[in-house]
């Protein structure tokens, strides 16, 4: 507190007017002080005096520059007089003031003094030694002003040893930071060998504290206070980065133990630079790194397939800077070459998103890895999954719900009352497989017929159907193969009305052609006359069908009125051969999709003999039903073929995977089917009725039929007639 | 659509894929294009093979509806990758399409649907997300305006929620059934517009007209 007063008490010194602070004594004040107040005083009177004297003698008789000196006189008497009054004025105020402040101080010298024994007794010697000579209140503001410049002279003196202090302490400061930034490199370098600076070497002698700022670190970068060292946290940001700067504050301790010096001593700011002296390769290992995905999907791959990825191409990364060193596959099923970088091998089970993370390091600098997770779909294989389905499948009944069975009962019950039922059983079915292969007069003739795997997959019946026969004593064949639509709820009822009563109603319709002009074939070699001729017996064929499908599907009708003729679609497919008078004729139609070929014979006469109705997109048809079914200038086919032939024909399940539409016309096509089917046909059992087999014991024709094609599980049938004039 | 209503739609495709790629007939004959439609309409998945597909790790479809450009980017990637007929191949069958949406059409809807309706399509599935405006979704399987022969009969609506996942579970299966069932049939359309046989119990709004493989949306959807 006391310090504080005095402090005040300077500054109220420090704001009194200069020239009267510059009395040394109390004498010398006393005697200034009469001046002052005398001299304005004498003055002022001594005005009043001469202004009065000049007044009593206006305005009798001046002459014009008397009066002139007298106003200039007055003029000057005024301003001496103001000018004195002031002065006077302002002495009083002063010495007021003064008195005042004496007053104050000596009061502050009392509180002062009660803690101060020496300085009490000294005062009351003074007291009394001033109380003996002058008047006591003089004395008290004598004691007080001299007391105040002792104060002031310590006060000075321990400014200067303030300064002193101040001034060594800082110049030390100085020293030890120029001494200090010199044991720092302008530059210190990182390297893969040691990524991290220990300034206590430094610091340590240089009595000075260090304290990094850690917001000018970037992230990478970390600070330990207690060993005094920066280290490299996260390298890559930081060889990207090349050079970083952060600031560092130093302060000397000695500013933290001396409360004299603490506000003196400034900390000292200090920018220091780290440089990444990393090799080129961690670059571009680096760079490489930051434009990779963590995550990259791989190509799709097949079940069981051999497989393989060049790492190289697909993470476009360079050896020669990056090590692929090994990939960790949870699935076990891909092997790394790290020898070409490549990932190979065969992934046995279907499944997604197998994670296989490939693990890098940087050729240079091993201590830099990297990994990136490939992301491998493994797909199933359709072909092992179809292989397994027909085998395990293939000889299973299809499969009916309670309801459909009892519905396609009623159903069934009804079309039995209306003969021939074509084999008929209560819910429409037929063997998935068949076949069959009879050998007369020359003639080898044979056909299979099976379920496609898609129809085995889905528990559905074969809806193909195939029927072939001989007449005219064996020297004529007719056969009729149909597909019934996968679209139609009885479809295999349709094709079996057409392989079967399209069969009857040509033979029946040829034969009576041949009963009225037996030699007829024999002795013509007009093919648009032939065409007139029995144009109607194929027309007749499908009309008959129609009119069977019409009356099963009333019958039907009554047991599911929703029931309607489209629900047995089923194209027409029909051969027939007879004996003419240049070897044989062959007289093919068609409705719907599939193919009727000959091969085996002459160019001029082989090649496709239909005109397949193929829509503009897969799957497209005709059948039986539909318009233009019977429109025998356009479906009916003839040609007369003198020797050997083969006659295929076949449904869309053959046709479509196995004839590419643009050769399909074309002999060499039929030549080389004809003569593939050959020594199939041969390898089978001649039996007179037909067949129906299991998968497991079928016959050469069947399992030709069961080969594998991408996308074709469709039902499949075939139908080869094969004459060989040598073998009668 | 954004947030949680396309995440799901992503998922249950996902599942769809998983799902049909068990199907062995699907593996090999499916192939699956992907377009959204949010401000603008994109093809994220070009006609791509089954067996080679995946579904993007994010689908974006925010914004206004552009339903319109998606008709016609949708048309322009069929005439582009859909096969047809040609010299020595059968060609593809004819597409099936589902569009789903959330919104109503800020573009120009009708110009998509002009060039949706010149070309003749397999199934059309229409699917009203969350209540959405359906005069849109009905002209899209309309084909009254369309050219004489197209099929309309292959067309459905349908509703589902996807504030009810197993809603939106159930829609998905039944489009990931219908896809499987018409993969799977020998003929899943017909050449003349006459000839596809009405299903079991068919009339005219039944959703199996034309195609009596494809199984009847659950009832929940319709």
């Amino acid at each position: 507190m006391a310090e504080f007063k005095l402090k005040e008490e300077v500054a109220v010194t420090k704001t009194t007017p200069a020239t009267i602070s510059d009395y040394q004594d109390n004498r010398a004040r006393a005697v200034g002080y009469f001046v002052l107040i005398l001299a304005p005083t004498v003055l002022i009177l001594g005005c009043l005096w001469l202004l009065y004297y000049l007044c009593s003698k206006l305005p009798k008789d001046f002459t014009s520059t008397e009066l002139a000196i007298f106003i200039v006189s007055a003029i000057i008497l005024s301003i001496l007089l103001v000018f004195s009054g002031e002065s006077l004025l302002g002495t009083i105020t002063y010495l007021g003031r003064r008195k005042s402040d004496n007053k104050k101080l000596k009061d502050a010298q009392m509180v002062s003094t009660m803690s101060d024994d020496s300085s009490k007794n000294k005062m009351n010697q003074d007291n009394k030694t001033e109380g003996k000579s002058v008047d006591p209140s003089d004395d008290k503001k004598k004691e007080a002003e001299r007391l105040a410049k002792e104060k002031a002279d310590k006060e000075a003196a321990e400014k200067d040893r303030l300064n002193k202090k101040r001034e060594q302490a800082k110049k030390d400061f100085e020293s030890k930071i120029s001494i200090l930034k010199k044991s720092i490199p302008g530059e210190i370098v990182i390297t893969p060998e040691n990524e991290s600076y220990d300034f206590s070497i430094c610091i340590k002698d240089s009595g000075l504290k260090f304290i990094v700022i850690t917001k000018s670190l970037p992230l990478y970068m970390e600070w330990s206070q207690d060993k005094l060292k920066i280290t490299v946290h996260d390298r890559m940001p930081f060889i990207l980065a090349k050079h970083i700067t952060f600031d560092v504050e130093i302060s000397d301790p000695v500013a933290e133990t001396d409360s004299e010096l603490k506000s003196h001593l400034k900390t000292h700011n200090l920018k220091v630079h780290l440089v990444a002296k990393y090799p080129k390769q961690a670059e571009k290992f680096i760079e490489w790194t930051k434009g990779t995905a963590d995550q990259v999907r791989l190509t799709n791959v097949k079940q069981g397939s051999p497989t393989k990825f060049n790492l190289v191409e697909l993470l476009s990364f360079d050896p020669s800077w990056a090590e692929l060193v090994g990939t960790e596959d949870a699935s076990d099923s891909l092997i790394l070459d790290r020898s070409t970088n490549i990932l190979g091998g065969v992934v046995k089970e279907p499944a997604n998103d197998i994670k296989i993370i490939a693990k890098f390091e940087c050729k240079a600098m091993p201590s830099l890895k990297h990994s990136v997770t490939l992301i491998l779909t493994c797909t199933m294989d359709p072909e092992m999954r179809w292989k397994q389905i027909e085998q395990s499948d293939s000889d299973k009944i299809p499969v009916l719900t309670e309801s459909e069975t009892e519905e396609l009962k009623k159903m069934s019950n009804g079309v039995r009352k209306v003969p021939p039922s074509y084999g008929l059983d209560e819910v429409f079915s037929k063997p998935n497989r068949v076949s069959s292969r009879q050998v007369k007069s020359g003639f080898d003739l044979a056909y299979a017929s099976i379920r496609g795997r898609s129809h085995i997959k889905d528990g559905k019946f074969r809806e193909d159907d195939v029927n072939a026969g001989f007449f005219l004593e064996h020297k004529a064949v007719a056969i009729v193969i149909s597909d019934g639509a996968g679209s139609a709820s009885l479809s295999r009822r349709g094709s079996k009305i057409v392989a079967n009563l399209g069969l009857e109603t040509l033979i029946k319709s040829f034969e009576k052609l041949l009963a009225e002009d037996p030699n007829y074939f024999l002795n013509t070699l007009e093919v648009e006359e032939m065409k007139n001729k029995v144009k109607d017996i194929f027309t007749d064929a499908v009309s008959n069908i129609l009119q069977r499908i019409d009356v099963e599907s009333d019958i039907i009708r009554s047991a599911k009125p929703t029931f309607n003729k489209k629900d047995m679609y089923a194209t027409f497919l029909a051969a027939v051969v007879l004996p003419s008078k240049n070897g044989h004729v062959l007289f093919s139609y068609s409705v719907g999709d599939g193919a009727i070929g000959v091969g085996g014979a002459s160019d001029d006469v082989s090649g496709l003999k239909c005109v397949p109705d193929h829509g503009q997109s897969a799957g497209q048809t005709l059948f039986v039903q539909s318009e233009g079914a019977t429109d025998a200038i356009k479906r009916l086919n003839i040609t007369i073929i003198p020797g050997a032939f083969s006659l295929i024909l076949m449904s869309d399940g053959v046709s479509d995977p196995l004839i590419p539409l643009d050769v399909e016309s074309k002999p060499k096509t039929w030549h080389s089917l004809a003569s593939e089917l050959k020594s199939i046909v041969e390898s089978e059992m001649v039996s007179e009725i037909e067949k129906s087999e299991t998968y497991q014991e079928r016959g050469k024709l069947c399992e030709w039929l069961d080969s594998y094609q991408p996308g074709h599980h469709d039902d499949r049938t075939i139908a080869t007639l094969t004459y060989n004039p040598s073998s009668l | 659509m954004t947030g949680d209503p396309i995440n799901q739609v992503r998922t249950q495709l996902s599942s769809i894929i998983d799902g049909l790629r068990a199907d062995p007939q699907a593996l090999e004959t499916a192939y699956l294009c992907l377009i959204t439609f949010g401000a603008k309409a994109n093809v994220e998945v070009p006609l791509t093979s089954l067996e080679t597909f995946n579904i993007p790790a994010t689908l974006s479809a925010s914004g206004s509806t552009a339903m319109g450009e998606a008709l016609e980017l949708l048309v322009a990637t069929r005439k582009a990758d859909v096969v047809p007929k040609t010299g020595s191949t059968a060609g593809d069958w004819r597409p099936m399409v589902f569009l789903l949406s959330d919104g109503v059409p800020t573009d120009d809807f009708d110009a998509g649907i002009r060039e949706f309706k010149k070309l003749r399509w397999g199934v059309r599935v229409a699917c009203a997300v969350n209540g959405a405006e359906e005069s849109n979704l009905r002209r899209f399987l309309d084909a009254s305006d369309a050219p004489a022969g197209y099929n309309d009969e292959s067309a459905n609506l349908v509703h589902v929620s996807t504030a009810d996942p197993m809603h939106m579970q159930s829609f998905f299966k039944w489009v990931s059934a219908s896809i499987s069932a018409v993969s799977g049939s020998a003929n899943p359309d017909n050449m003349t517009s006459d000839t596809p046989p009405p299903a079991p119990g068919a009339n005219a709004n039944s959703p199996s007209v034309g195609n009596p493989q494809l199984p009847p949306p659950p009832p929940t959807l319709t």
